[in-house]
């Protein structure tokens, strides 16, 4: 294991040399001028000169390109031209928020995905499995900035029983203060012991994760529905059933287990979607996530800070195969890791 | 392996608090307080005023920082501020401000005449906004005792009092914290500014969480009239849409920049109120004066005559501006309402384009960013423009290449929104109209327009001391300008601001960025 993990480490570097050098083209590319961006429309050349100057906008692009690669191996990502702070201080800032949803939208999904794709292949041709996979096409099918807004309606102005933007109550984070020590608030809520503050992160959780997660959910049921179908109709289970075993035995400790690799691989693959997605749902309910700080970056074509987001969605992306491959050897004892 | 999967269990369980260990909160209680919107990922940019650009969050620092004047709520009068009193010298070179005593910062540092110099200084150091002026005439800045400041100036720069109000610029900051703040590589305490502010101002900063919120409450420390209210909380939220709910439900009292059709939309919801002011804010196409075929005057007069000003504000404006007939606008010294401005009229725009030589038209190219109404704008001058023969090709762009297709002589006419620093004309006109500014980027002369009449009418407004005087220049400045049609004047804007019934005592400045909010109290608590 340990060598495997060495390994896939070592393959990430040219990975990230050739994204770095992807995104530095393309974003310099763009026939616009980020000091002019940052300072205004009513920004003096002379101004605009000057900021180029300080941000190190002045010098050949072959070398601003070797200066970021050569901070980047002591770790350091650069400053942001917007937030003239270190990128690695605004991506700490920002990323936290985008964690911790993604992780509960995609929990969420996995879950009830699962139990529905299950069900929906148990109960194959059934009228259950159509409305299921009903549901699932329409969860595909939505668009993500109209349902956020609908849900708001509906729950937060209508129904009164859903909070509206934001990671927490204002006024409560205000008057119920606590120590921000990971940036994911309900893991700082509960070792702060402040019950009404976890309990307010959670209630503003549940929609825009929602939003988030219908997507992938759609995905989990089908792939979990086909997964399983298959697997029901191999030989093991048919003994299984003839040797007189429960059915729930049967389906969870037979079944399942056998069908978990295609499950795997959709989950993660979920992972880059939920990160992309997570941008509009950002947007419509106010969430201070890294879809924020990468709109602001690209608008602002913030150098530094576009190459931090890039790096980042590299790591996460990385970091969501690795573990798949992982949780294929869990999964199944008899693969082994190369 | 298996003996060390606890510990590195443990590890990751700490390694978050280890890395993400972030800043504390705080508290404050009640339901007087003042919720408002942001938009954008506003004030993300930072706090400092020297180093701010942003209109919005100039509102923010009006309130925690104050000036040594300040501008009054008709937007036109100045009053005292941080200066209980000045005088000008006869030559109008030297200015002396009376300061007021046993004034303190938020942290407790007594505000004395040595912090005026040092925020000038700072802030024409690090040239952000307005403070280019500020370098092209302050002389020198100097301290007679701790409650009498001087400044002198090159020449004897009319507007100079006005430029004083700026929030973004000219806000007085204490020199003995920036010192403590202060490091060897950073010796202007930029770090410090752009998280924190420390003014003496009617609020004082309490919290910013970046793109969340950002709160300041009520200085009981404050030498004047304390606030009504016990703090703003501005919160960031990007979609319009969310705002709109949120002020249905009540738990927003007001909002920020919102599309027209929401305004609407929300002036008929119950609890809601519009609050609407003329602003010194407009909308024009510009002309690039030195490509062909606009580097002719009467075809730009074509142009402005063939414009369909009637259908621009009955279809596309409404209620969200007023019509300009010039450069200077309401509530702007050497405003004119006898100026005539351009009418539509499609036969004299034709008769002028044959008298340029253009009697079969020609094609133009007119770039625009997707920006409030501008698209619409576009598609219609394309319509107008079409009637005397002139073919448009609408380009749209980012608001980048947009910057840069102006900046870089390749647009000809495009659109153009803007604000002057100050309310003067001299603010409004000189950057953008003098011929030493041409090359200066987008905020000197873009429309490369070059006239000796007009350079001279500027620089008598610039150094005129008299009021009446100066406004007789201005407005034949204004009546050279329809003659010269640099630009072709659309609509001064009107600003709405939604507003919960509770919020009281608040109006919308005449200029952007001079938002008080220490007036404003609250007539129920929020539902």
């Amino acid at each position: 294991m340990t060598s495997f993990l060495v390994k896939r480490i070592i393959a990430l570097i040219p990975t990230i040399l050739g994204v770095t050098m992807l995104i530095f083209i393309l974003s310099h590319l763009v026939p616009a001028d980020p000091a002019r961006l940052v300072l205004g429309m009513n920004a003096l050349e002379e101004q605009v000169v000057a900021y180029r100057q300080e941000m190190g906008l002045d010098k050949p692009l072959v070398e601003q390109y070797l200066i970021y690669l050569k901070n980047l191996l002591h770790g350091d990502l650069g400053t942001s031209l917007t937030t003239q702070r270190a990128v690695f201080e605004d991506i700490r800032s920002y990323f936290p928020a985008t964690v911790e949803l993604v992780i509960f939208s995609l929990c969420f999904s996995l879950i009830v995905g699962l139990i529905l794709g299950v069900i929906s292949a148990v109960r194959q041709n059934t009228t259950l499995d159509h409305l299921l996979r009903a549901v699932s096409v329409a969860g595909v099918s939505f668009p993500q900035f109209w349902l956020g807004v609908v849900l708001l309606i509906i729950f937060y102005v209508k129904l009164d029983i859903a909070p509206g933007a934001g990671r927490i109550d204002t006024k409560l984070m205000l008057a119920h203060p606590f120590k921000n020590a990971t940036g994911f608030f309900l893991i700082d809520t509960l070792l702060a012991g402040n019950i009404p503050a976890f309990l307010s992160s959670l209630h503003h959780l549940l929609l825009p994760a929602f939003c988030l997660s219908l997507s992938p959910l759609a995905r989990i049921v089908r792939v979990t529905r086909t997964s399983m179908l298959d697997v029901l109709n191999m030989e093991y289970i048919a003994v299984a059933k003839a040797k007189g075993l429960r059915d729930s035995v049967v389906i969870l400790k037979h079944a399942f287990r056998n069908a978990l690799n295609p499950i795997i691989t959709i989950f993660f693959l979920s992972l880059g979607y939920s990160l992309g997605g997570a941008v509009l749902i950002e947007k419509i309910f106010a969430w201070p996530g890294m879809g924020r700080y990468a709109f602001m970056a690209a608008t602002n074509l913030d150098y530094p800070a576009i190459q931090g987001v890039a790096l980042l969605a590299v790591l996460c992306i990385a970091s969501a195969n690795l573990t798949a491959d992982i949780s294929y050897v869990i999964a199944n004892p008899q693969i082994r890791l190369q | 392996m298996k003996k060390y999967v606890g510990l590195i269990a443990v590890f990751l369980l700490i390694l978050p608090a280890l890395v993400f260990a972030g800043e504390t909160t705080f508290t404050m209680e009640g339901d007087n307080v003042l919720r408002v919107a942001l938009s954008g990922a506003l004030p993300d940019y930072g706090l400092d005023p020297a180093a701010v650009v942003i209109e919005s969050t100039g509102d923010i620092l009006r309130n925690v920082y104050e000036r040594l004047v300040e501008s009054a709520p008709d937007g036109e009068t100045i009053v005292p501020g941080l200066a209980e009193s000045w005088e000008i010298s006869e030559d109008g070179l030297v200015y002396t401000f009376h300061l007021r005593s046993g004034v303190t910062f938020a942290d407790g540092a007594m505000f004395k005449a040595g912090d005026v110099k040092y925020s000038f200084e700072r802030a024409m150091e690090l040239n952000s906004g307005v403070a280019w002026v500020l370098n092209d005439y302050v002389e020198k800045i100097w301290v007679e005792d701790d409650q009498t400041a001087k400044i002198q100036l090159k020449q004897a720069f009319a507007p100079f009092l006005r430029i004083l109000t700026n929030p973004m610029v000219c806000s007085i900051l204490s020199e003995e914290t920036s010192k403590k703040h202060a490091a060897a590589d950073d010796p202007h305490a930029k770090e410090y500014y752009r998280a924190n502010m420390n003014g003496t101002g009617a609020f004082k900063f309490e919290e910013w969480r970046p793109s969340e919120y950002l709160v300041i409450s009520r200085n009981d420390g404050y030498w004047g009239e304390k606030s009504k209210i016990d703090g703003v909380v501005f919160q960031v939220l990007p979609e319009p849409e969310t705002v709109s709910l949120m002020l249905r439900k009540g738990d927003l009292d007001m909002s920020g920049a919102m599309p027209n059709e929401l305004i609407e939309y929300l002036a008929k919801q119950e609890g809601i109120v519009i609050d609407s002011q003329e602003i010194l804010n407009h909308y024009s196409f510009a002309f690039n004066t030195s490509l062909k075929p606009i580097d002719n005057v009467k075809v730009r007069q074509a142009l402005a005559y063939a414009m369909d000003y009637d259908s621009l504000m009955q279809y596309i404006v409404g209620d969200s501006g007023v019509k300009m007939s010039g450069y200077i606008m309401q509530g702007m010294l050497g405003f004119d309402p006898e100026n005539p401005g351009y009418q539509r009229d499609v036969e004299k725009a034709k008769q002028l384009l044959a008298e340029a030589g253009y009697e079969n038209g020609f094609d133009l190219e007119l770039p625009y960013p997707v920006w409030g109404p501008l698209p619409d704008v576009c598609v219609l001058a394309q319509a107008s423009f079409a009637e005397i023969g002139v073919n448009v090709k609408l380009v749209q762009v980012g608001f980048g290449p947009f910057l840069d297709a102006i900046n870089n002589n390749k647009a000809a006419i495009f659109p153009w929104n803007g604000s002057p620093y100050y309310n003067d004309p001299d603010g409004l006109m000189y950057a953008s109209l003098h011929s030493d500014f041409i090359g200066k980027g987008s905020g000197g002369n873009i429309q490369h327009y070059a006239s000796s009449e007009m350079d001279k009418l500027l620089e008598q407004g610039r150094f005129e001391q008299d009021e009446t005087t100066r406004a007789g220049i201005y407005k034949q400045a204004n009546a050279l300008f329809n003659q010269d049609v640099p630009r072709i004047f659309l609509w001064q804007a009107v600003k709405k601001t939604v507003m919960r019934e509770r919020v009281q005592g608040f109006q919308y400045p005449l200029l952007p960025g001079f938002i008080d909010y220490k007036g404003v109290y609250f007539k129920e608590p929020a539902s």
